[in-house]
């Protein structure tokens, strides 16, 4: 547990109506709201932050994991809001780095004084197709609009107590290329070696890392899965590392003067962020480990939403900001020729396309490169039962399977997934019979059947791509709603996400919710690579590959860390009490945190 | 004082468990009875003879709360829900000889197998249900939440999730499919009820009933006309027309009935499609239009007050349109409904108590109560009996 | 709403800035729910069935007085029931369960309590081991019931009706986990 957090932040006294912390919904509100209205949101003028209310959270159909709420959990998603982005903006001065080189000279030490802290940003894609489907405008403009709000003059630096901003807005998109090609190389080391998988790499089938929602679940209620995992870290925690590593650097200070911000599209990326593993003493060597207190990758995750609510808090209309890039000496270069490259050149294809999902398109990804080592196969896509179930194979041009896998998308369809990995349990026959053959005479006796290595199809898998949100990130919980894009399209320049005056009445139907999702999917399918890159020059793909590869060593040649500490993150195990030795002081301080649940607990 | 009761016993079953029994199924063909105790057991018993045939133990870790027989097959298949967060599936080929019940040494657990534990739910599984086609299991738990299963039915007792609905407030106390449609109905501690349909490949919500001031723990539906029963359910009372008009309004819309905490017994209709439509601005594009998915419902009736603590279950017997309800006062309360002669519209019903019996199992709590087809000796034609369990565990067989 | 005597109470490994004040008063030796056990038990004799006689029940508590908390039993068992909830005589009622039967035996015991802290989580935890321990010491006719006084608990409506929900409680008792805690903190109340 992190030292920031004490026990007097924790707020055992949550009320009764918080159900689920996947995804958290609301922002802290005042605590003599009704529970039963999660869609309402209270403006920052009513919201002291230092009095903040107890965290109110509601469920979705992303996650079913009610019950298993902690008070400390759902203070670490209280504490990121966009209040939480204020009160950096406006203690801390912005670091002026104007004066610095691309060879990126060192700060004086008095930075440390003063508090200064150098401000970045990362964004994800689905934020800014969220962006272009309330707005109306394309996702190439989306992405100027947030970039002139959180970088440019009319945005945030307009106001606050220091004028602060954020000297660079990246796109994850950049780091999501290559958690891409380390995906597919994770999966071509896997089919290389042997059935049960020697070494480092994970267990066939690869289940992808990206999503926290799956990853807290698995971690919490299917421990089996872990090895399983791909250990790659997500595009935000890679882009957090990545810009910590080399901001320290180049600058000479501590990843503590940095502050990240990301914008996602879901309030299960706050969680991500806390993670222990996502922090610089996985990357960093210390003398006394002990002493250090570590610093997040990430220090603060806010969702679509809270966008909206960050620029509505300094009262800035963001359909009036100008749809353009801010002008290119604006802000400093970020420093080191070959990285600022990597990181802003665009310099990839779209990889936003309707058979990779709007999750980042891992699995699609596997597949196009794995078709790539295969000359003239083909992939083969075949949908389940739903449409968040598809099943994928690469044929070889006699027809011969040469590579399965699977998209698994939303709660029920994981469950499915689950099931079809789970161990097979012992063959202990629960009831029935008080043995077998007790009565000597023959019957027929099925075989315990609790999951089921026997039905085998799962693992023949060589990857599969599990996302919490049906429908994929596009979909996440933190996203704008139909009820306030209606309001905004109304009147863009009242503080509409705001007011909550969509409480349940206004709820869009199942209908309209999914012709505003097919919005969103558009825009986010829309989107095309920078156009800094001229059109059709595509490389071929092992060509990229190993142009992100070459990029990668060079980061990790840079920082003189070896990539795998840089590229890796571990998970563990939520344990459960059960077969402990009964030790009353931890089984009371279980109640203790069970009363404290929703709900009462028991 | 002595009053006469409609409601008489016929037996007890026997032997019944030591601890609680928390609900009987009556098996949707033969004449034999499933009921669950907290001492994590299920016990198969002989409606012909009221003698216990088979127990099944060992299955669950915690006390088995709901059963449900799996229609619609040639093997006897039960579901259970547990306290233990799972859900049981049990096989059972063999023939439940029934008529073997006396003085034969009989292997108490025969025939029953275990096949598979679902699991999934985060606590206690409150109750089960199986769809009229048999190949949907619905379960619910204190979780909030209802699942739907799919019986994949490919001789390797696999089951798929198909849906996980998490819209209750509370604790889902639970889940009832309609006799023929695929739709859903749930009680819960958040004191609604709630309706739910599929949509494409969707579970969602399509109605959200409130009315109750308490914790809904159970609902029932009205029997279709049609199917194994050929008599729709009729008032009592009514003249030629009123009863064709009755079976036309009836059949464009389904009832069903409720009990709470609240202590009241409340029925329910459907309105039928076309009742309400609203009216939209034209200017709103067109993407943003409702449709249709919505259902409607009305409270039809509050059943005359007759408990004096909370109901815990309802029954509606799917042969007579009777209803049935006891609770914790330890009545059994006997409801029938009635054409009313005193009113303007014909097609007005009221509901009356035709009998209620205090202390049916003496001072104990009466769980769970159902109409099941008398099968023993006695029997006349198509008649019909209730069971009761109570929290001494004991199950009794009565006449009305 | 503010209690003099909050008792904060946090998993072992969180740190905390702040210090609990907990102030003593004298200890009585014999917990409240032992003797309000004994004599409701013993009034069985009482009753002849088919009456009931409120007067004598309220009589037989007369001696039992307010459970104050102690500090020494605070740091030894920092759950201890003593330590997180008041029951005082006049908040415990004994009624027939069916007035509309009156030869009816069925007796409901209610129990208020006031959990010391006015939005303290464990009140739902407290009430529990209150009505276990009722439940497992009353004859079967006797129904217990266990609520929040009112005005005491911010949540008082919702713990209330978790406690009164029989299969609720039914599945509490069978988590082991929860009755081994209950039990340590009725141990105090012998």
């Amino acid at each position: 547990m992190s030292a920031i957090l004490s026990a007097d932040d924790l707020n055992d006294f949550i009320s009764p109506g918080v159900a689920c912390i996947k995804p958290v919904e609301t922002l802290p509100q005042k605590s003599a709201q009704s529970s039963e209205n999660p869609y309402e949101v209270t403006t920052e003028d009513k919201v002291q932050p230092e009095n903040a209310p107890p965290a109110q959270i509601s469920l979705t159909d992303c996650l079913a994991c009610s019950g298993c709420v902690t008070s400390a959990e759902a203070v670490l998603i209280s504490l990121q809001s966009h209040t939480e982005v204020l009160n950096a903006l406006d203690t801390y001065p912005e670091e002026d780095l104007s004066h610095h080189t691309d060879e990126g000279t060192s700060l004086e030490n008095g930075t440390h004084n003063g508090g200064k802290k150098i401000f970045v940003a990362s964004v994800s894609p689905q934020v800014r197709s969220g962006l272009a489907a309330t707005y109306g405008i394309s996702e190439r403009e989306a992405s100027f609009m947030i970039d002139q709000f959180l970088r440019g003059p009319q945005g945030l630096r307009a106001g606050g107590k220091h004028g602060s901003g954020f000297t660079w807005v990246v796109d994850t998109n950049a780091i999501r290329e290559a958690v891409l090609v380390l995906s597919a190389d994770e999966v071509a080391e896997s089919l290389n070696t042997s059935e049960l998988g020697a070494g480092d790499s994970p267990k066939r089938p690869i289940l992808s890392s990206a999503c926290p929602g799956w990853i807290c679940y698995a971690e919490k209620t299917h421990p089996f899965i872990l090895p399983h995992l791909s250990r790659l870290k997500s595009p935000q925690a890679l882009t957090g590392t990545f810009l910590k590593t080399v901001l320290s650097k180049a600058y000479g200070v501590s990843p503590s003067q940095i502050w990240h911000l990301a914008i996602m599209p879901c309030f299960d990326k706050k969680l991500e962020a806390s993670r222990a593993e996502l922090t610089d003493a996985s990357w960093r060597g210390f003398d006394d480990p002990m002493q250090h207190i570590p610093v997040r990758d990430v220090d603060c995750v806010i969702t679509t939403r809270e966008l909206l609510s960050l620029a509505s808090s300094r009262g800035i209309v963001l359909s009036k900001l100008p749809l353009k890039a801010p002008p290119s000496n604006f802000t400093p270069s970020f420093p080191e020729k070959t990285l600022n490259s990597f990181l802003f050149s665009g310099n990839f294809q779209s990889r936003q396309t309707l058979a990779s999902g709007t999750s980042g398109g891992y699995l699609y990804y596997v597949l196009l490169s794995f078709q790539s080592r295969h000359p003239n196969s083909e992939i083969v896509i075949q949908r389940g039962r739903n449409a968040d179930v598809v099943e994928y194979q690469v044929v070889s041009p006699t027809g011969e399977v040469l590579l399965k896998a699977a998209r698994y998308y939303g709660f029920r369809n994981i469950q499915n997934l689950v099931r079809k990995l789970k161990p097979a349990r012992i063959s202990r026959l629960p009831g029935g019979r008080n043995g077998p053959a007790a009565s000597g005479a023959s019957r027929r006796l099925p075989a315990a059947r609790a999951g089921g290595s026997s039905t085998g199809s799962a693992n023949d898998y060589a990857y599969v791509e599990v996302m919490a949100c049906p429908g994929g990130c596009t979909n996440g919980g933190g996203q704008i709603r139909i009820e306030d894009a209606k309001q905004i399209t109304a009147d863009p320049s009242t503080d509409t996400v705001l007011d909550g005056a969509s409480g349940e009445t206004n709820k869009a139907s199942p209908h309209e919710q999914r012709a505003w999702l097919a919005r969103i999917d558009e825009a986010y399918y829309s989107a095309e690579s920078d156009t800094d890159n001229p059109p059709g020059k595509t490389l071929p793909i092992q060509d990229k590959e190993a142009q992100v590869r070459q990029s990668l060593q060079y980061w990790a040649n840079y920082l003189d860390i070896p990539l795998p500490k840089l590229v890796y993150t571990t998970y563990r195990e939520v344990e459960s009490d059960v077969g402990k030795p009964k030790d009353v002081g931890a089984d009371t301080a279980r109640v203790v945190e069970l009363a404290g649940k929703i709900g009462g607990g028991w | 004082m002595e009053q006469i009761h409609k409601i008489t016993l016929l037996s007890d079953l026997t032997p019944p468990s030591l601890e609680r029994t928390w609900l009987s199924a009556p098996h949707p063909t033969l004449p034999l009875l499933a009921t669950c105790s907290a001492d994590k057991t299920v016990r198969v018993y002989s409606l012909t003879n009221f003698r216990l045939l088979s127990t099944i133990s060992g299955g669950h870790k915690r006390s088995v709360r709901s059963a449900a027989w799996k229609p619609n097959t040639k093997e006897n298949v039960l579901a259970t829900g547990s306290f233990d967060a799972t859900v049981g599936i049990w096989r059972n080929d063999e023939q439940e000889d029934e008529d073997e019940g006396d003085g034969q040494d009989r292997d108490p657990e025969e025939g029953w197998a275990f096949s598979v534990l679902l699991d999934g739910h985060d606590s206690e599984v409150k109750s089960v249900s199986w769809s009229s086609s048999g190949s949907l299991l619905a379960t619910c738990s204190r979780d909030k939440s209802i699942w739907i299963w799919e019986d994949l039915e490919d001789g390797d007792n696999n089951f798929e999730t198909v849906a996980v609905m998490q819209e209750h407030g509370g604790d889902v106390k639970c889940v009832s499919w309609h006799p023929v449609e695929e739709c859903l109905a749930s009680g819960s501690y958040d004191d609604t009820i709630r309706l739910w349909r599929e949509d494409v490949d969707d579970w969602g919500q399509v109605a959200c009933l409130r009315g109750h001031a308490g914790t809904v723990w159970c609902v029932d539906w009205e029997g279709e006309g049609g199917g194994s029963t050929t008599t729709t359910t009729i008032p009592a009372g009514g003249n030629s027309s009123q009863i064709s008009a009755w079976k036309e309004k009836h059949a464009r819309s389904a009832r069903l009935v409720s009990c709470s905490d609240d202590r009241t017994v409340r029925i329910w209709r459907r309105q039928p499609k076309d009742h309400h439509q609203q009216y939209r601005p034209s200017d709103v594009p067109s993407i943003i239009r409702p449709t249709g998915l919505e259902e409607h419902w009305d409270e039809e009736a509050v059943l005359p007050t007759a408990h004096d603590l909370s109901i815990y279950t309802v029954a509606w017997s799917k042969a007579s349109g009777r209803i049935a309800s006891v609770g914790a006062d330890g009545r059994i309360v006997v409801y029938e409904e009635q054409f009313t002669t005193s009113s303007d519209d014909p097609l007005q019903t009221t509901w009356t108590v035709i009998d209620s019996l205090p202390g049916a199992h003496g001072i104990y709590e009466i769980n769970h109560v159902a109409w099941a087809k008398r099968a023993d000796r006695g029997k006349q034609a198509d008649e019909e009996v209730l069971i009761t369990t109570a929290d001494d565990g004991s199950v009794k067989v009565w006449l009305v | 709403m503010q209690n003099s005597n909050p008792t904060i109470l946090s998993a072992a490994d969180l740190p905390t800035r702040l210090r609990t004040p907990v102030t003593t008063s004298s200890v009585s030796g014999t917990g409240l729910l032992s003797s309000s056990l004994s004599t409701l038990v013993n009034t069985d004799d009482v009753f002849s069935f088919g009456k009931y006689n409120p007067d004598s029940d309220i009589e037989s508590l007369d001696e039992l007085t307010e459970e104050p908390i102690d500090e020494q039993e605070v740091f030894e068992h920092p759950i201890s029931l003593g330590a997180l909830a008041v029951v005082s005589l006049p908040d415990i009622l004994i009624e027939p369960s069916l007035p509309s039967i009156p030869d009816s035996p069925l007796r409901t015991v209610t129990v208020l309590i006031t959990p010391t802290i006015s939005h303290c989580s464990l009140a739902t935890v407290i009430g529990l081991g209150v009505r276990v321990r009722l439940e497992q010491s009353l004859p079967s006719r006797f129904r217990v019931d266990v609520r929040i006084k009112e005005g005491t608990h911010s949540t008082a409506d919702e713990v209330n009706k978790q406690l009164a929900d029989k299969e609720r409680v039914a599945a509490a008792l069978e988590n082991g986990t929860l009755m081994g805690v209950i039990g340590k903190m009725l141990e105090t109340c012998k």
